[in-house]
């Protein structure tokens, strides 16, 4: 992903589109362990020559990607999109240099060069000539790329002017793992998802006024197959389930109105229940309902209290992307966080943790678990706050100042050069307040300032933030359901803003937290492009947050009125018993 | 059985279907049916309604697989069904069309439909098809509105040189094939993808192959304003068998040809196919041994394959009559003349010799034994399709064209494929046609003329699957790109006592469609070639293609007085450090 435009955004479970799949997934591939040793094999036979050549190769690796997926899709009640798809990508990262100076070290030249790109090729694996030629000929693609780089980086190095005073180091060294996890055989009940995913979105069918409705599920099984030259062996499986149901309205002003529910498990069986997906898409409706009558809100700052759910993209904005390591090496970013580790943050009893090794919170599976990244380092839980103070960075084997080491969260999608990227964001705090308390702080808060209302941020789509420093550095969550909280305790709806701000001020406001946890699953986009993602957060109360009017489309709602469900012309079919 | 009076006891009310409703089944019903609604209300205050609606749904099964070696590496399935939807503001002498906007595409509409196809219900119900086909086409009324509203604008300080309308007229046409849909299935494009590469295996000079093996069957449903309507069943498989090696100094190269078939039983049989995999794995050890040639200016003989595939490159798709359209800033009114077809300014003029002649038969069905693929009976537009005469006697008569008129052509020809004007079966024939000894005399008689060491003949164009030369100059012919580079020429010297000798891929330079004048002698026999047309003016298509048209050309061999080829430019790139793993075991 080019971060010329340097967005890094979530982007919620849109299963309608692109990705395709299989539709059994009954694993045919030859024995797991042949392809690592097929793997294996060739990175030996290449390394033995590689290695001895004038600019020899000292780190190799292998990471071939099998993705077999399955979307269905349905709209208004009717089946509109049925796909599978089944492809393997074989992924390279060779170097030649040293770990201190490689053929990756940016290049002065090179201002959009975020996004290397490894290479996106289609292999097979139930063949080893077929894999090891495949293998064959990329490597000694990336040999060539890699030695022609390097003669351009030691040339470049030699005369840019270095802004950190600290000599970096390109690559880190990492302890070799080894790990096996069983293939699994994901088989799905078309007929049954079918059915409910028509029961879903035909709930909205009756609702004038609601003109997009769809519920689709995709499931994938993510086998990986990795192995580096420093004795990493490593096969991962990683099932994944997602049901996303999406509706959207339009105001008789012509705001477009969405309103979401997503849900993430390890497997098709461990979604929620029917009826439980059912009563949810039944509140989606009277959603969308209010959500058409809601006045419009006001550009506003004030207290405001974020929904767990909401907290948990606001902190992944805010603070996750700001503590991706590589940032802090690029002279293009604004490494907001580089020189406050140490300092406080946030308030003492706040404590924020990234960790890929928890699968499940708050009786949901987690979309950002993993047991070893991209990298072939090992997954491991990261402080990155702790109370209130700044401990740390998220580290692929990247090094930065101060952080000579990878922590597991070098991540990537197929195709792509892996970069530090999030996982599991979990917002701890100690002694939480009651969600009651919470908002009664707030009123408190009203009261005082003199405002008639707060904001309450229930339900959101997602977010973006820029961290680079040609823009200006600010967050935008935006949310779905948003209530003005009057200081008589009342309620009400109202539409159309977004919550904005600068990460140090509105960090500076963050008050209290309670203990309502919402859990957020998505996949996060970044310059390694899709990763999924989890932030698991408390309900926050922010002292001072500002809004801003959202975007709004100029078209109005359709010129003719729905067509009636039926032909109209319903002529009554006559049994024989009334012939004639 | 008979209809009786509705009896008193009747208490549930039931949808009968008519013969017509039978036959057009739902999804047609529920297309006529908003139609009719769009054209009797849908408008907007102060506004003008739409003059001209046509909706097009494509339903199709795909499946598609990719092998190497026999393995597979990847493979797909898709249904869908696809909605696009055509509607016409102002009257036809100026309407919303033909228009090119700086503006990017807003996404309009309350679905946020503004870009077609959209998805619309697999199954055959009602009133979500209704549902669909009125948001889309509430989507596109507005979108056309502000298009008509841009496009006046821009031509108010503007004076119209040419007063073409923006649509022809047509008469209503009713056509409907029979044919339903057969399931893609991908374990059969696997099978048939792993049987067909598997020809590589044990063929380590082969760097690089890949089979893939795409089956696309679609029923295309079709209705308009103006009374017409179809139903199409365009089923279409190809097999695409690509590869690639370095020679021994590194110089890539890579070769590839795609089989094509209605069905896969009409395909060439599996033992054919990998047959032919071998011969190409033959001709890039052939061509791996092959000498080089820095340049040749002189005569050249276009063989064959060769010649085919230069007519279906170069000529064909200046035969067709894109529209250049109206543009809102000046800066793209000069990229959209670029659009324009330069023979449209040649109608009436000599574009070929006088002995040769250019007919498009959408009717054709065979050439000899060799299947021709690009017919139908009718275009997209619910035209009915004919034969054309294009050129006679070396002169341009007229150009394929669609409803959308260019100045010398103002009604269609019943050529719409997909976004714009395509060919269906090309025929280019001489008249009198030169047997192969008769003709390669005559190539050697020029060279004597130019009193030139050899001459060359070229049989082929080898286009590459890229995996050896990607991201490095060269590399093949790339189909409606810039016609006057075209690499991969496999080309071979002729010498005067009759022998050949075999140059390693060249580059043909500075060759387009006016060389097609100076040729001097053509063959009698003729060679067929299927493949993808490029529609020259698809980059300003608004209402959504379909995939690309298929065309077959059937052309002899062509002797040109000039042409240049050339060693291609750049580099060679290092052949492999590390031996290949199947030569080493």
């Amino acid at each position: 992903m080019g971060d010329r435009v340097p967005r890094r955004s979530w982007k919620l479970l849109n299963a309608a589109c692109g990705v395709l799949a299989a539709a059994t997934f009954a694993h045919q591939a030859v024995a797991s362990d042949d392809v690592l040793d097929v793997m294996q094999g060739e990175m030996d036979r290449s390394l033995a020559v590689l290695g001895g050549e004038p600019v020899p190769v000292y780190y190799l690796s292998y990471e071939v990607t099998e993705e077999r997926s399955e979307v269905l899709a349905a709209s208004f009640g009717a089946m509109i999109a049925r796909q599978t798809s089944d492809r393997r990508i074989l992924d390279v990262d060779l170097r030649v240099g040293s770990y201190d100076l490689d053929n990756t070290h940016p290049l002065r030249e090179a201002r959009f060069g975020g996004g290397r790109r490894s290479s996106r090729v289609q292999v097979s694996v139930s063949d080893p000539d077929s894999l090891r030629a495949a293998i064959w000929l990329e490597t000694d693609r990336n040999y060539k790329n890699a030695t022609e780089r390097l003669t351009r980086i030691k040339t470049d190095v030699e005369v840019t002017v270095r802004e950190q005073q600290e000599h970096v180091a390109d690559f880190s060294a990492e302890p070799p793992e080894q790990a096996s996890e069983p293939l699994v055989d994901m088989v799905l009940d078309d007929g049954e998802w079918e059915h409910r995913l028509k029961e879903y979105s035909a709930a909205f069918a009756d609702s004038p006024g609601v003109y997009s409705a769809t519920a689709s599920l995709s499931v994938a099984s993510v086998t990986r197959w990795y192995v580096n030259s420093e004795g990493a062996r490593i096969r991962t499986v990683e099932p994944r389930a997602r049901l996303f149901v999406s509706s959207q309205t339009k105001a008789e002003d012509g705001m477009e109105l969405p309103r979401f529910e997503s849900y993430f498990a390890f497997s098709p069986e461990g979604l929620p229940g029917h009826d439980e997906v059912l009563a949810a898409v039944r509140s989606m409706v009277g959603d969308l309902r209010a959500l058409r009558e809601a006045p419009m809100a006001e550009p506003y700052t004030g207290p405001a209290i974020l929904s767990g759910r909401a907290s948990g993209v606001f902190f992944h904005e805010i603070l996750g992307h700001r503590v991706e390591g590589h940032r802090q090496r690029s002279e293009q970013d604004a490494q907001t966080f580089k020189k406050m580790l140490g300092d406080n943050v946030l308030p003492e009893e706040f404590s924020v943790v990234f960790d890929p090794t928890v699968s499940r919170a708050e009786s949901t599976d987690l979309a950002g678990t993993y047991r070893f990244d991209n990298q072939g380092v090992r997954a491991r839980r990261v402080p990155v706050i702790e109370s209130g103070v700044l401990k740390g960075f998220l580290m692929s084997r990247t090094p930065i100042e101060g952080f000579a080491r990878s922590n597991g969260h070098g991540r990537k999608q197929p195709g792509l050069a892996p970069v530090s990227r999030q996982s599991n964001l979990f917002v701890e705090v100690r002694n939480p307040a009651g969600s009651d308390e919470l908002k009664a702080r707030m009123i408190g808060m009203l009261k005082e300032a003199g405002k008639p209302y707060g904001l309450y941020f229930d339900d959101i789509r997602g977010g973006f933030t820029t961290t680079r420093r040609g823009t200006p550095n600010a967050f935008n969550v935006m949310p779905v359901m948003v209530y003005r909280v009057y200081v008589d305790g009342r309620q009400e709806l109202v539409r159309g803003v977004d919550l904005i701000g600068t990460p140090l001020t509105t960090f500076s406001q963050v008050a209290a937290a309670s203990d309502e946890i919402g859990v957020f699953n998505g996949i996060c986009g970044a310059e390694s492009g899709g990763v999924p993602v989890s932030a698991i957060a408390p309900e926050v109360l922010i002292s001072q947050i500002e809004v801003q009017k959202q975007q709004k489309s100029q078209d109005p709602i359709p010129v003719l009125p729905a067509p009636p469900a039926t032909r109209g012309i319903a002529v009554v079919q006559v049994t024989s018993r009334d012939s004639p | 059985m008979t209809r009786g009076m509705l009896g008193a006891g009747m208490l549930a009310a039931c949808i009968s279907l008519g013969t017509a409703d039978a036959q057009d089944g739902t999804l047609m019903r529920a297309m006529r049916d908003e139609l009719d609604r769009t054209m009797a209300e849908l408008k907007l205050p102060d506004l003008k309604g739409p003059y001209f609606v046509s909706y097009t749904v494509r339903e199709l099964s795909g499946a598609q697989a990719s092998a190497s070696l026999g393995a597979a590496a990847g493979s797909g399935k898709t249904s869908a069904r696809l909605l696009s939807v055509e509607l016409r503001v102002g009257d036809p002498e100026l309407d919303n069309t033909n228009f090119y906007s700086r503006q990017p595409i807003r996404s309009v509409g309350a679905m946020g439909y503004g870009r077609f196809p959209v998805s619309i219900p697999l199954e055959d119900e009602y009133r979500e098809l209704r549902r669909a086909i009125w948001l889309a086409t509430d989507a596109a009324y507005k979108q056309a509105l502000g298009q008509f509203a841009r496009k006046q604008a821009a031509l108010q300080n503007e004076t119209r040189v040419d007063e073409i309308p923006d649509f022809s007229p047509s008469e209503p046409f009713e056509h409907r094939a029979d044919g339903d849909l057969d399931p893609a299935s991908v374990e059969r494009v696997e099978a048939l993808a792993r049987k067909v590469s598997a020809a590589f295996n044990g063929l380590p000079h082969v760097y690089a192959s890949e089979v893939r093996v795409d089956q696309n069957d679609e029923v295309i449903w079709y209705v308009n304003s103006e009374g017409s309507w179809y139903r199409k069943h365009e089923p279409r498989v190809s097999v695409r068998v690509m590869a690639g090696t370095q020679a021994e100094d590194g110089t890539p190269i890579e070769d590839t040809f795609t089989a094509y078939a209605r069905t896969v039983s009409g395909l060439p049989t599996e033992d054919q196919l990998a047959d032919r995999a071998k011969a190409l794995a033959g001709r890039l050890a052939a061509l791996s041994a092959a000498g080089s040639l820095e340049r040749y200016s002189g005569p050249v003989l276009f063989e064959g394959q060769a010649a085919a595939a230069m007519v279906r490159r170069v000529l064909a798709p200046k035969l067709v009559a894109a529209r250049v359209p109206v543009a809102d800033d000046p800066r793209f009114a000069r990229m959209v003349q670029q659009a324009a077809s330069p023979f449209v300014d040649k109608l009436g003029s000599r574009v070929l010799p006088r002995f040769m002649a250019v007919v498009d038969d959408p009717s054709a069905v065979a050439y000899g034994d060799v299947p021709l693929l690009g017919g139908y009976q009718v275009d997209d537009e619910a035209v009915p399709s004919r034969r054309t005469e294009l050129v006679r006697r070396g002169l341009l008569r007229t150009l394929l064209s669609t409803r959308t008129p260019v100045p010398g052509v103002p009604t269609s020809s019943g050529s719409r494929r997909g976004g714009g004007p395509a060919p269906s079966n090309l025929f280019l024939v001489a008249e009198p046609g030169l047997t192969p000894k008769d003709l390669r005399a005559e190539l050697l008689s020029l060279v004597e003329e130019r009193e030139l060491e050899f001459g060359i003949v070229v049989r082929r164009f080898a286009s590459g699957g890229g995996r050896i030369a990607r991201g490095r100059a060269g590399g093949g012919p790339s189909g409606g790109g810039d016609s006057r580079r075209i690499g991969g020429v496999v080309a071979y010297k002729v010498f005067a006592d009759g022998s050949e000798e075999l140059l390693r891929p060249m580059e043909l330079t500075g060759f387009s469609e006016t060389d097609f004048r100076d040729i001097v002698a053509a063959s009698a026999d003729s060679t067929v070639q299927t493949g993808v047309f490029v529609d020259p003016s698809g980059a300003f298509d608004r209402f959504g293609a379909r995939r690309p048209a298929l065309v077959s050309v059937v052309v002899p061999s062509l002797l040109f007085e000039d042409a240049t080829i050339r060693r291609p430019p750049g580099n060679i790139p290092r052949p492999p450090d590390v031996p290949h793993p199947l030569a080493v075991h």
